[in-house]
């Protein structure tokens, strides 16, 4: 079942690469060098933080923008082009697109956050600054909670169409960012029902603000390894459970 | 032996929200045996493409029951057998033609080793030589079918489903399709397609089904289906009696059935003039289309 996977894996990569998904991270590395001499000129003593910031933020921004519209195509414009006829009537089971997919946009935003990530070390490397400790760790961060926006995205692909998938996938990502404040929403809210939806939308959408790696970047503090585990396996588990919806809607719809 | 088998098969489409059904198919029954080359013929709506995206797996059925080579259609084991065209196949087309096939390969599980002398002989069949490192971005609409076909035959499965195989082709396109159709049959395959050309259809098929709303409304082989009541006398010197057309060919007189045949022949030896042809009159599919049945009257 690995060849399949991977052979569908291999297409979306190079799909990705023929059709210059990667132009954006010519734009970041022309914001980062612009960043990086608008910062000298502006900050003192604390280039090194704001050049990590700023360049982590746009990192997350681009690639979770990325994984949210190349998620939503994923399902939903290989069946609106007609293009998984001949895939579907070959002997894989659905699911094994779905991971496929999944799996080769995976790869590209690793691709692209790591590059990112090479770039940001090159432009604090020119400017004689030192990375942080945890540059890493704040990359993989961002990196996971991609793999998330992605994984929703795929699931609303799986039975909608580009454009609604697209739309549901970036509100999923922002509420995500903001689920904390549901969380003190359902504390501060007079009416019982309104409450109660609070912590259940919280407990249902994806807790993507705690994959911010920007406290561990402002203060330069060195990150808890045991929380970043829970992070790790929360967000596998989150991702797997939207997969898994995902691979079941797909097995059951009609290809029109 | 039947290599797909459906019994009773029903398709209703459901629109997302307002749940409203359109029947695609209404009952369908249909048999088509291994080692033929099988025709599936009907107005647009009629169901034909309907019933060829159940037997790929594309769609699930209502109702009833479709198999390939025992197996329930939709299961790995069933799709093993068979390739696809869809009807105006669209594909990635930011691949090579090479790159192309061999990720159809490593779909089909063909073994790795095999898949680039097995390219070159698909993209040879389909006429398509030397095109491994051309986009198919840049191909034409025919060239796009024969690429299509190529896809479709390149695991060597047992059955052949193409989904209007020749439209858009040109007459040469047809033809070479047409040929290909008949490779696949020599080589022991099955064909089973759907087309609106009727006379490549009449060309080509050994057996036919025509749908109409949802039903088959005839099935046969082509000789039974065509051959009419009616026979056809021809001579080179007009007799003296009975009702006879000049054609550049000769005399022409039709008989409404053998035994009227059996008495113009009598006379036609009393008289010592000499026959040139004298055979059951053969219909056109297009007649039997239009005419006997009235497919695609109603629409």
């Amino acid at each position: 079942m690995m060849r399949p996977i991977l052979a569908i894996a291999q297409l979306t990569v190079r799909e990705a690469l023929r059709k210059r998904v990667f132009v954006n991270l010519a734009v970041f590395a022309a914001l980062m060098v612009g960043v990086s001499l608008l910062m000298t000129g502006l900050t003192i003593g604390q280039h090194q933080r704001v050049i990590h910031t700023v360049s982590f933020t746009v990192l997350a921004v681009v690639g979770n923008l990325l994984a949210v519209f190349l998620g939503a195509g994923l399902i939903a414009h290989e069946v609106e082009r007609r293009t998984l006829y001949t895939i579907v009537s070959r002997p894989i089971r659905r699911w094994v697109f779905v991971v496929g997919r999944y799996l080769g946009l995976a790869a590209v935003l690793a691709i692209n956050t790591i590059v990112g990530g090479l770039l940001v070390k090159v432009v604090l490397m020119v400017s004689n600054w030192p990375a942080f400790d945890h540059f890493v760790v704040s990359l993989a961060l961002i990196y996971v909670e991609m793999l998330v926006v992605l994984s929703i995205s795929v699931l609303f692909s799986s039975f909608s169409t580009p454009t609604l998938s697209a739309t549901f996938g970036f509100c999923f990502w922002v509420i995500g960012r903001l689920s904390v404040e549901l969380q003190d929403l359902a504390v501060l809210a007079k009416n019982d029902g309104l409450a109660t939806a609070m912590k259940v939308s919280y407990t249902i959408l994806p807790n993507l603000g705690r994959l911010d790696p920007m406290n561990l970047l402002v203060h330069n503090r060195p990150p808890d390894g045991t929380h970043v585990a829970m992070l790790f396996l929360y967000a596998f588990l989150y991702i797997g459970i939207m997969l898994s919806a995902a691979c079941w809607t797909f097995e059951r719809r009609d290809l029109k | 032996m039947s290599i797909i088998e459906i019994e009773g098969l029903k398709k209703v489409y459901r629109s997302p929200f307002l749940r409203r059904e359109v029947v695609g198919l209404e009952h369908l029954d249909l048999s088509v045996e291994a080692n033929e080359i099988f025709g599936f013929l009907g107005p647009n709506g009629a169901g034909k493409s309907t019933t060829l995206k159940i037997l790929t797996g594309i769609i699930q059925a209502t109702a009833g029951s479709a198999k390939i080579a025992g197996q329930e259609v939709g299961s790995p084991h069933a799709r093993r057998m068979l390739g696809f065209m869809p009807e105006f196949p669209t594909f990635h087309d930011f691949l090579r033609a090479e790159e192309f096939l061999t990720f159809y390969g490593e779909l089909s599980g063909m073994p790795r080793d095999r898949l680039p002398d097995r390219i070159d002989e698909v993209l040879n069949l389909v006429g398509l030589p030397g095109v491994q490192d051309r986009p198919l971005r840049g191909f034409s609409k025919g060239m796009l079918q024969r690429i299509g076909l190529a896809q479709a035959v390149l695991h060597d499965p047992e059955l052949v489903i193409l989904d209007e195989p020749m439209s858009g082709l040109d007459p040469v396109g047809r033809r070479d399709v047409r040929r290909l159709m008949e490779g696949l049959k020599a080589q022991g395959k099955t064909v089973l397609f759907s087309s609106h050309v009727l006379n490549d259809v009449e060309e080509v098929s050994d057996r036919i089904t025509v749908v109409q709303q949802g039903r088959n409304v005839l099935s046969g082989t082509i000789e039974s289906l065509l051959s009419g009541q009616r026979f056809e006398l021809v001579v080179r010197e007009q007799p003296t009696s009975g009702s006879w057309i000049k054609t550049a060919e000769g005399f022409h007189c039709y008989c409404d059935d053998e035994e009227a045949a059996q008495v113009v022949l009598q006379q036609l030896a009393q008289a010592q003039i000499s026959v040139l042809r004298c055979q059951r009159e053969r219909r056109s599919l297009e007649a039997l289309f239009f005419d006997d049945f009235g497919v695609g009257a109603k629409s």
